[in-house]
């Protein structure tokens, strides 16, 4: 491993970041942080609010970075988001848990934007 | 938003309205299905995302319950993938309903594949019967389901228009207006018109049956089938192993008239229960087999949601129970109010559910253990003590409500160096069994309670034909003291004289007529 793994994921946000404001996104916060967990990008655009976990694996990794993303991590999300909701009087918006996955690579990253992942 | 779409719910063959009101609220996205829904209802959830999606919808980011009502009972099956994913639809604004009452006038029914098409359910008639009692318009059901709820809809007094929908998406453009819907529902109705006429004339009879003329000698047996077939009365036939028992059970379907309109709609409802009967109605009469292993809710319906058992899917038509003193005492007795009453009840959560059950039983049994107890040639190995004990597990109640009671030996020499007699062949037997079940269905056609066959009448209809013929009632008392017979012998004796009667194609009973049904009922030593 050529950069130690907090160094790749906060790259891989960083990266996140950058393609969610080039598409449009608004973004509200980042590493957004209460008492049941963490979420990475908070963002919104028109009326949706979109809570997006950015999970990063270099190139070459038995799982794809996605793939480690499971219903507890999203159970986190959840509770996080709710909290966030209620914390900011959010509650007329529509709410869409994203997953981004980045692939760092030795040329660069390639990303996947995976919308909307669990109802 | 609120919106509500009405279904139907299966409970037994009787069907009950259901609504499927939805809300969607902002929060976080969720799908709840409350109603007491089963496994298959809330699995839905997954089919109606995937069914939407793949149609071009978009499914709401939005907090999703449904509701089934009413709330208490229980829910099965996929049945309402399709009125969800329409109210979820119209809930969000996704397809116009036209004016907003259109929605009320319909019902819905369908199971959805995940990419939006539609899939048959099960039950179809019911519901056909039942939507036509609602008071609604229009039904929308699967394509697949078309042609038997057409059917269906025939034999019903209010009209309402079928409208087949092969995808969720193709449903949704229909709903726009009534126009389109009445265009619609004619249309199709032309379709499977020009369809059905031409189909009808390769629609043949199964003859996949054993024939009567294979079967060589047991010429009483075979006489004693065609007046049991003639008037629908059960048999017992008792004889030794390899008489022939089972064959001339088997054999009786081949004689009995096809079903009518009316009874292959019965019957077709009762198997559409249990699974998806393709295409049209089912013509042939049913012939159940079961083996003694079977459960009682094998037998006579059961299971958490009750479904029909042998016993019903035997209605119609015959239910053969061969090696009858092999099945367990308990299941024997639970056939009593079933042949009773033509119908079984079964009760579960507060609901009965009701399954009709007008067969025929056709009995097989060893008289004994070994088999040759009263056997010509072959001595019986068994002591009396266990001839007793055998015969006391099958007697009693149930072979009390038997007409018939035969006995069959086994061929003889001569039987087997006749073959040059030709036997009668099943389709010559089946136009007399016809002309007698013509007759019988003149003679019951505003009768009460539902009378189709001689062995179904009263004792107050047996008395009038008893009571009103001299040389009847001069003979009943005679054999009363003779042979020691019961009041319910008597009148089972009666109705069997009375099928003779229709097969001879007359009018009165005469003597003849009842000394010949004395033959039919032999009454066994150890009893």
């Amino acid at each position: 491993m050529t950069k130690n793994s907090r160094e790749l994921g906060t790259s891989g946000e960083l990266k996140a970041g950058e393609y969610l404001e080039n598409d449009g996104y608004r973004i509200l916060e980042r590493n957004y942080r209460c008492r049941f967990g963490e979420i990475d990008i908070i963002a919104a655009k028109s009326n949706t609010l979109f809570f997006i976990e950015v999970k990063t694996r270099t190139a070459g990794s038995f799982l794809q970075p996605e793939e480690s993303v499971d219903h507890f991590k999203l159970d986190h999300i959840k509770n996080c988001a709710n909290h966030y909701i209620q914390q900011n009087n959010m509650e007329e918006y529509d709410v869409s848990f994203d997953v981004i996955s980045i692939i760092s690579g030795r040329t660069g990253m390639s990303l996947k934007h995976i919308k909307n992942c669990e109802i | 938003m609120f919106f509500k779409l009405d279904s139907i719910a299966l409970l037994g063959i009787d069907c009950l309205k259901i609504s499927i009101e939805i809300h969607i609220s902002s929060g976080l996205p969720s799908f709840t299905i409350v109603g007491l829904p089963d496994k298959a209802v809330n699995e839905s959830r997954m089919r109606v995302r995937a069914a939407i999606i793949n149609s071009g919808f978009k499914f709401p980011l939005k907090r999703i319950i449904i509701n089934l009502s009413p709330a208490d009972i229980k829910k099965e099956g996929p049945c309402y993938d399709f009125p969800i994913a329409f109210a979820l639809l119209a809930a969000s604004s996704q397809i116009c309903c036209g004016n907003n009452e259109l929605p009320d006038k319909c019902l819905f029914i369908g199971e959805l594949s995940l990419d939006g098409g539609l899939n048959p359910v099960r039950g179809i008639i019911s519901m056909v019967e039942f939507a036509s009692e609602c008071r609604k318009e229009f039904f929308f059901l699967p394509e697949q389901n078309f042609s038997q709820a057409l059917i269906a809809n025939r034999g019903t007094k209010e009209d309402i228009k079928i409208i087949s929908c092969s995808s969720l998406k193709y449903a949704t453009g229909l709903i726009a207006s009534r126009q389109i819907l009445l265009q619609k529902a004619d249309e199709d109705y032309r379709v499977i018109k020009i369809k059905s006429t031409s189909n009808a004339s390769n629609i043949n009879a199964c003859s996949n049956y054993t024939d009567f003329n294979i079967i060589k000698g047991q010429l009483r047996a075979k006489r004693a089938l065609e007046i049991a077939a003639a008037g629908m009365h059960n048999i017992l036939m008792v004889g030794p192993p390899g008489a022939g028992k089972t064959l001339l059970a088997q054999a009786i379907i081949s004689i009995l008239p096809e079903l009518s309109e009316d009874e292959s709609l019965e019957v077709t409802k009762i198997y559409s229960l249990l699974k998806n009967i393709k295409g049209d109605v089912i013509k042939t009469r049913p012939f159940r087999n079961p083996h003694h292993t079977i459960t009682s809710a094998g037998l006579s319906g059961g299971g958490a949601i009750p479904k029909p058992g042998e016993i019903s899917l035997a209605h119609r038509g015959v239910l053969f129970l061969d090696e009858f003193s092999q099945f367990p005492g308990v299941l024997i007795e639970d056939l009593r109010q079933p042949l009773e009453n033509k119908e079984i009840i079964i009760v579960r959560n507060n609901y009965s559910y009701r399954f009709p059950a007008s067969f025929m039983l056709i009995l097989a049994t060893n008289p004994c253990m070994c088999g040759y107890n009263g056997d010509k040639k072959k001595d019986c190995k068994c002591s009396q003590r266990e001839v007793t004990k055998y015969w006391k597990k099958i007697s009693g109640p149930i072979i009390d409500r038997i007409d018939m009671r035969i006995n069959i030996e086994r061929l003889q020499e001569k039987d087997f160096r006749t073959s040059n007699i030709v036997s009668e062949s099943s389709s010559e037997i089946k136009i007399r069994v016809n002309a007698a079940h013509n007759i019988q269905r003149e003679r019951y056609l505003n009768s009460r309670g539902n009378i189709n066959y001689n062995s179904e009448v009263n004792a107050e209809v047996v008395n009038k034909w008893s009571s009103g013929n001299d040389g009847l009632s001069g003979m009943i008392p005679e054999m009363v003291t003779r042979f020691n017979f019961s009041a319910r012998a008597i009148a089972s004796l009666i109705k069997v004289a009375r099928t003779i009667a229709d097969l001879d194609g007359s009018k009165d009973i005469i003597p003849e007529h009842f000394m010949e049904s004395l033959n039919f009922r032999i009454e066994f030593a150890y009893e």
